[in-house]
């Protein structure tokens, strides 16, 4: 399964009833619908299961699926 | 477990009756008020009267315990007292415990000293408070919680301001058959130490997101080494009693260690009130019905502290 599909089954999995299968690549999260703390598990859960780590400093620079999924490509195996 | 093991005896506690109303502060905050019920869970924040201190916060939550217990709390039998708080009398010094030791007139055979401790603390001093006592015989103390983080939050600060609320709580800790405590687990991550801070200006600062991650990740564990370190299993446990950072993080905390969330924060009235709050929802449970209690204290640090209580 491709990264941003990971990340779209783990976002529908922290938010009930969103369809996550709809969220643009370049949607930002928020104006999608999830907020603060919606983003702070999925980032979570995306470190988690990757095995990287979103630096608490930098989350704004992967508000999209698209700018998350190449963070996620980039860092999976460094 | 025998009967002479030191034992939480009674809980005196002391929430100012001042009031915030997050209803009020969310327009201003522009913050959505189903977000403040489904995921900060705390409508109402406590508040000291301006001029009150750490250790006037102490005096009540101590007459509370007097109220409860009558002559079976006798001044002139403590063998310590203990004040955790990062909001200490005046400039931190002397330390506060000694102050409220002057204040009810203690004998000096008792010692005092504070623990310079967050969330975590109440928890951990469990720990210090037994250990003291059976290093030197002693039999008897009390262990307060005092923090009036009203002292460091802007009120213009969502982050912290919707969240955080003042209380104290007096604890006696004495030899019986309930609760008593059991084994601990505790650790520290130093290095996520500035996700809760106070500033240059004295300004608390709070990461939410490096406290949530330090939670999520770190209290599970704790609670399953809790509870091998008890010989104990989730359904030995009657209540789960974690620490109310926000209704999120406890959410959360219960989803991954599979256990039902309680439905609502029982701090909403008055906020997470820092190292009181644990103390504070034991006061609250009824001892007959939670034989074995699961506590656990987790923030500032960022660290944490889990014990197990059993009747």
């Amino acid at each position: 399964m491709a990264v941003s599909d990971d990340i779209r089954t783990i976002i529908a999995s922290v938010i009930e009833g969103f369809d996550a299968a709809s969220l643009g690549m370049n949607s930002p999260f928020m104006e999608a619908g999830l907020d603060s703390l919606d983003l702070a598990t999925v980032l979570l859960e995306v470190q988690e299961k990757f095995g990287v780590e979103v630096p608490s400093d930098e989350e704004d620079q992967y508000d999209t699926l698209a700018k998350l999924t190449a963070f996620v490509e980039a860092n999976q195996n460094a | 477990m025998e009967n002479n093991a030191f034992s939480i005896q009674e809980i005196g506690t002391y929430v100012p009756p001042t009031r915030v109303s997050n209803m009020d502060r969310i327009a201003a905050f522009d913050y959505p008020e189903d977000a403040l019920r489904d995921k900060i869970g705390i409508l109402a924040t406590a508040r000291k009267a301006p001029d009150m201190q750490c250790s006037d916060l102490c005096l009540n939550a101590w007459q509370d315990l007097v109220t409860k217990l009558g002559d079976r709390l006798d001044p002139q039998n403590l063998d310590l007292i203990v004040v955790v708080t990062q909001h200490p009398d005046g400039f931190g010094l002397p330390h506060t415990s000694a102050i409220v030791h002057g204040k009810l007139g203690l004998p000096k055979s008792c010692f005092a000293f504070d623990i310079s401790l967050g969330c975590s603390g109440f928890v951990a001093a469990l720990a210090t408070v037994k250990g003291y006592l059976s290093a030197t015989g002693g039999r008897r103390a009390v262990l307060f919680t005092a923090d009036p983080y009203s002292a460091s939050v802007s009120e213009e600060d969502k982050n912290t301001a919707m969240i955080f609320g003042d209380a104290a709580t007096a604890t006696l800790i004495e030899p019986g058959p309930s609760w008593k405590i059991g084994a601990f687990d505790m650790g520290t991550d130093g290095k996520t130490a500035s996700a809760l801070q106070r500033d240059s200006a004295g300004i608390l600062r709070m990461n939410g997101r490096a406290v949530f991650n330090f939670c999520a990740l770190n209290v599970p564990k704790s609670i399953d080494a809790t509870l091998e370190k008890n010989g104990l299993t989730k359904t030995d446990i009657d209540a789960f009693l974690l620490h109310p950072g926000s209704k999120y993080i406890v959410d959360t905390i219960c989803a991954r260690i599979n256990i039902t969330p309680p439905a609502a924060l029982p701090c909403q009235h008055y906020g997470n009130a820092i190292s009181s709050s644990v103390p504070l929802m034991l006061a609250d449970t009824d001892r007959r019905v939670a034989k074995t209690v699961l506590i656990s204290g987790f923030g500032v640090g960022l660290g944490w502290a889990s014990c197990i209580l059993t009747s």
